[in-house]
């Protein structure tokens, strides 16, 4: 499971609440029924990773492994055994004997996971883990945490602001801002169906477009916009208990726009072509908005040839004046 | 850029000069007469005499008596500081609030001079009037002790009146020690089951190392020269024997205007403090060393 | 079962939280009993003061103490002349040393002179007991008509506490940006233009520290203001010890007396509190 929100909407706090290193003010923290608000972090049976890994600096890597069983008072044998066994399963043999002022960011981080490794723990808690990292270390970490996951079916609870890790890593992701679970759920269930515009702009790289439009009308089956420069659409679907007149926002996400082709289009004026390869993207405005649309064929676009962009309605949304989704409504939990 | 060494040389000459003037001067002044012979009759110049004055000294029951008294007062100054500012140190640690204000409080008595602090204890034992006796009579009902001239309580007396000056100070430094510890590495120990006490001896007590080394040196420097605070408490009683070593260096300068002694044990206890701080830099590097291994 | 645990855990936090009060409770009690004391004896009538066992609460409250020592009899001078020499040498002192220790301090940890032989024999400095100088330094200040002067205290104060503002200072150099005076000298300014406009204010708290550190070591200095000076230049320390070679027990007069020797210092203390635990935290602790 994912936490996923900007700086400072509390994941990270919220973790550590259900790690024990804090209190909440109110509410039950409850694993599997059992209460457990007053328990130490240990008596709960949680393993950590931290986002500076804190290993122990004066420790060796295999003292740093060994260091929560040591705790328990376990047998030496013991010990070595599991310590070894952690470090087979992330190639940390040859390490066992340095301390952590000679490991790189990557061997520090594997580290810190086999020191969570060791103890068999009932939840596994991430706190933002490959933040410290560049950017090639941290998608070869990301797939050592998945193959970790399935390795040990384990239950997980990771903490990040990085969408593209939530997306990839999550069984099911929470959205969450200021303190308050915005939505909740498959990584693809948020994205295909975001509950309001934070959500919808939150998963997914380009950002979803929105458009500021005005309902001008709207029945069961379809609505009337008016667009930022005056042109009207009418979309093939409902704008359900929305108001004639109110300000909306269309959302639409690049890919769903096209050159040709789609159930409306809306008017364009491009920019800029960036081409990357096979798909390219083209960045202008409709109206008064910016848009970012995604180009599959190869060759030149210029604005003159380009003045609309068709919208794929089944992938588009609306959204009323407060950005709730008018097509997905969902319960808000908080 | 130009000039940048003239420049820097500049910027240090005067200090230099000074400490130069004012510091190696009359050092190689002490160390010169540590090798003479003075007479205490002041028309006869002095001579000189080679390694007579240590040979004068080592033979000295009053210079190898402060030389017992002074490392009795040490080592147990030095624990109670060392162990008392430890737990002050984790207590302050612990506190959020107003923790700035509790600081500068905690740290008046080192903040008081030291000859002050000899005579405000000095009032404090004393037999008759003081503090100390009329509390012990009026709580626990003990008659009246006689601190100050008798032993071992004038010991007593130097060792409470030391560790009350400086067991803040040694607080204070070890708090910011304790600071450079990194919280989630606490966290990661609460995580993995250890208990307070686990903490404190398997993560802080290793971390906290070069801390207490720094400390103890200079809390050793510091009781080794140690003159106007036990002499204002016991002046040197009963009889000669809290007569500690930088007492008795004074009482060879300016009561027997013996320089050439004097000069001699001022080089002798030098030596002394720079084997201790040499050793003190082995330490350190060792514990460098040892991170650096396999 | 479960309940009790529950509760027990929670008393166990507690008791956690409170103990460190506690003790920081218990050392603010010994650590400030003394100053209690004396401010007690200060204000107390003389028939109080002499009495078995002493009261360890406030009797009567009386102003005699005060009035002697602030008026001077014909065997005592007023204190306000010692207090006066002792705050313009700390004051002078203080100042050239720290002027002098910064730069010498800035040389050192920005342009690295001298190896490392400079910055340890600088350092070392610290180490002399000025007792063991005090003959040479006589001798030395009676050959040049230093005794007894203002001069010959100050340059002597300021050169002793020079190592102790390097020793502070490096640190603080070392650890600020030479990328803020590299920007200056490519804006076109000189060494002196970036040290004075750059460097120094970003080392305002490391300073403020040193301040404090020089001002009350001088301050509070005794052997070499009552050796090398005592007559015309006498400080509050070499004042309160012949408060008790006279003949008379002038208990409360000592306490008043080293009441007012301790407030500046305190006061100054007291005033650079904002500075002290940020600079200590992250202070040259080499």
């Amino acid at each position: 499971m994912v936490f996923v929100g900007p700086s400072g909407c509390g994941k990270s706090t919220l973790l550590r609440i259900i790690s024990g290193l804090e209190q909440a003010t109110s509410g039950d923290t409850v694993f599997d029924e059992e209460v457990v608000n007053d328990h130490t972090p240990f008596e709960r049976g949680v393993a950590m990773v931290f986002q500076s890994y804190a290993l122990y600096p004066h420790m060796t890597v295999a003292e740093n492994l060994g260091f929560p069983l040591k705790l328990a008072k376990a047998d030496p044998q013991e010990i070595a055994a599991k310590v070894k066994a952690a470090a087979d399963i992330l190639q940390l043999g040859p390490l066992l004997d340095r301390k952590p002022d000679q490991l790189s960011g990557g061997q520090k981080q594997r580290v810190a996971m086999g020191r969570t490794i060791v103890r068999s723990p009932r939840i596994f808690l991430f706190d933002e883990p490959l933040s410290n990292l560049d950017a090639d270390l941290r998608i070869e970490m990301r797939l050592e945490i998945e193959k970790l996951h399935k390795r040990l079916d384990a239950t997980m609870i990771y903490v990040t602001h990085d969408q593209v890790e939530a997306m990839t890593l999550a069984d099911r992701i929470v959205v969450l801002r200021d303190g308050s679970v915005e939505q909740m759920g498959p990584p693809l269930d948020l994205y295909e169906n975001p509950v309001n515009t934070f959500v919808a702009s939150f998963l997914g790289s380009p950002r979803i477009n929105f458009l500021n439009v005005e309902l001008l009308d709207s029945d069961a089956s379809s609505c009337k916009l008016l667009l930022a420069d005056g042109s009207h659409v009418t979309a093939p679907f409902s704008a359900g208990t929305a108001s004639v007149g109110e300000k909306m926002k269309l959302g639409v996400r690049p890919e769903d726009l096209s050159a040709s082709g789609g159930d409306f289009s809306i008017p364009f004026r491009m920019e800029i072509h960036e081409r990357l390869g096979p798909t390219s993207y083209l960045y202008g405005r409709s109206g008064a908005d910016s848009i970012v649309a995604e180009y599959r064929e190869r060759g030149a676009v210029t604005p003159a040839t380009l003045t609309t962009l068709g919208v794929n309605s089944a992938h588009a949304h609306l959204f009323d004046a407060n950005g709730l989704s008018v097509r997905n409504r969902q319960e808000r939990v908080s | 850029m130009r000039g940048q060494k003239r420049f820097a040389w500049l910027m240090a000459a005067p200090s230099i000069l000074a400490m130069v003037a004012l510091g190696i001067v009359p050092l190689v002044w002490m160390v010169w007469t540590a090798f003479q012979s003075f007479s205490p009759n002041p028309r006869i110049p002095p001579r000189f005499s080679g390694l007579d004055n240590l040979g004068n000294l080592v033979g000295d029951p009053q210079f190898v008596g402060s030389l017992k008294i002074t490392i009795l007062v040490l080592i147990a100054a030095l624990i109670l500081q060392l162990v008392l500012g430890f737990i002050l140190a984790l207590a302050l640690y612990s506190i959020k609030r107003a923790r700035g204000l509790v600081v500068s409080l905690i740290l008046i008595p080192t903040a008081i001079a030291p000859i002050v602090a000899g005579i405000v204890w000095w009032m404090l034992f004393n037999t008759r009037f003081g503090a100390i006796n009329s509390v012990l009579f009026q709580w626990f009902g003990i008659d009246p002790v006689n601190w100050t001239i008798e032993m071992p309580t004038a010991y007593i007396a130097i060792v409470v009146a030391v560790v009350w000056q400086w067991t803040p100070f040694v607080a204070v430094i070890l708090l910011g020690g304790l600071t450079t510890i990194p919280r989630d590495t606490l966290d990661a120990a609460r995580i993995d089951g250890a208990t307070a006490w686990q903490r404190l001896r398997y993560i802080v007590l290793p971390l906290m190392r070069p801390f207490f080394l720094v400390v103890g040196l200079l809390m050793i420097i510091e009781i080794v020269r140690l003159y106007e605070l036990p002499f204002y408490i016991t002046q040197g009683g009963p009889g000669n024997q809290t007569v500690v070593a930088g007492v008795f260096l004074f009482k060879l300068a300016f009561s027997f205007f013996d320089l050439g002694r004097a000069s001699m044990m001022s080089v002798f206890l030098v030596i002394a403090l720079s084997m201790i701080a040499a050793l003190y830099m082995r330490l350190v590097a060792d514990h460098k060393n040892k991170g650096a291994s396999g | 079962m479960r309940r009790a645990s529950s509760t027990m855990r929670r008393l166990r936090r507690h008791v956690a939280n409170s103990w460190a009060w506690a003790v920081v409770g218990a050392f603010l009690v010994f650590a400030l009993f003394p100053v209690y004391w004396i401010v007690l004896i200060a204000f107390r009538p003389r028939d109080d003061i002499f009495q078995y066992p002493a009261a360890l609460m406030p009797t009567n409250l009386s102003l005699d103490n005060i009035r002697f020592i602030w008026f001077g009899t014909e065997t005592s001078e007023p204190i306000i002349g010692f207090l006066g020499n002792s705050m313009l040498i700390s004051v002078i002192s203080s100042l050239i040393a720290l002027s002098l220790g910064v730069a010498c301090a800035y040389a050192l940890g920005r342009f690295r002179i001298g190896g490392g032989f400079l910055p340890m024999w600088i350092l070392s400095q610290r180490f002399l007991p000025p007792i063991a100088l005090v003959v040479p330094l006589y001798l030395m200040y009676r050959q040049f008509g230093l005794l007894d002067t203002y001069f010959g205290l100050v340059i002597l104060y300021a050169t002793f506490t020079i190592p102790i503002v390097v020793w502070l200072m490096m640190g603080y150099v070392e650890s600020s940006p030479p990328e803020l005076e590299e920007a200056a000298y490519i804006d076109g300014a000189g060494y002196w233009t970036a040290f004075t406009r750059i460097a120094l204010p970003v080392l305002k708290p490391g300073l403020s520290v040193a301040a404090v550190f020089t001002f009350i070591f001088i301050w509070n200095e005794y052997v070499l203001a009552f050796q090398l000076a005592g007559d015309d230049v006498a400080t509050i320390t070499v004042y309160l010890p012949r408060l008790r070679s006279a003949v008379a027990e002038l208990y409360g007069e000592i306490a008043a007396a080293s009441l007012l020797s301790v407030i500046p210092a305190i006061v100054f203390a007291g005033v650079m509190q904002r500075f002290l635990v940020r600079g200590l935290a992250f202070g040259g602790l080499k």
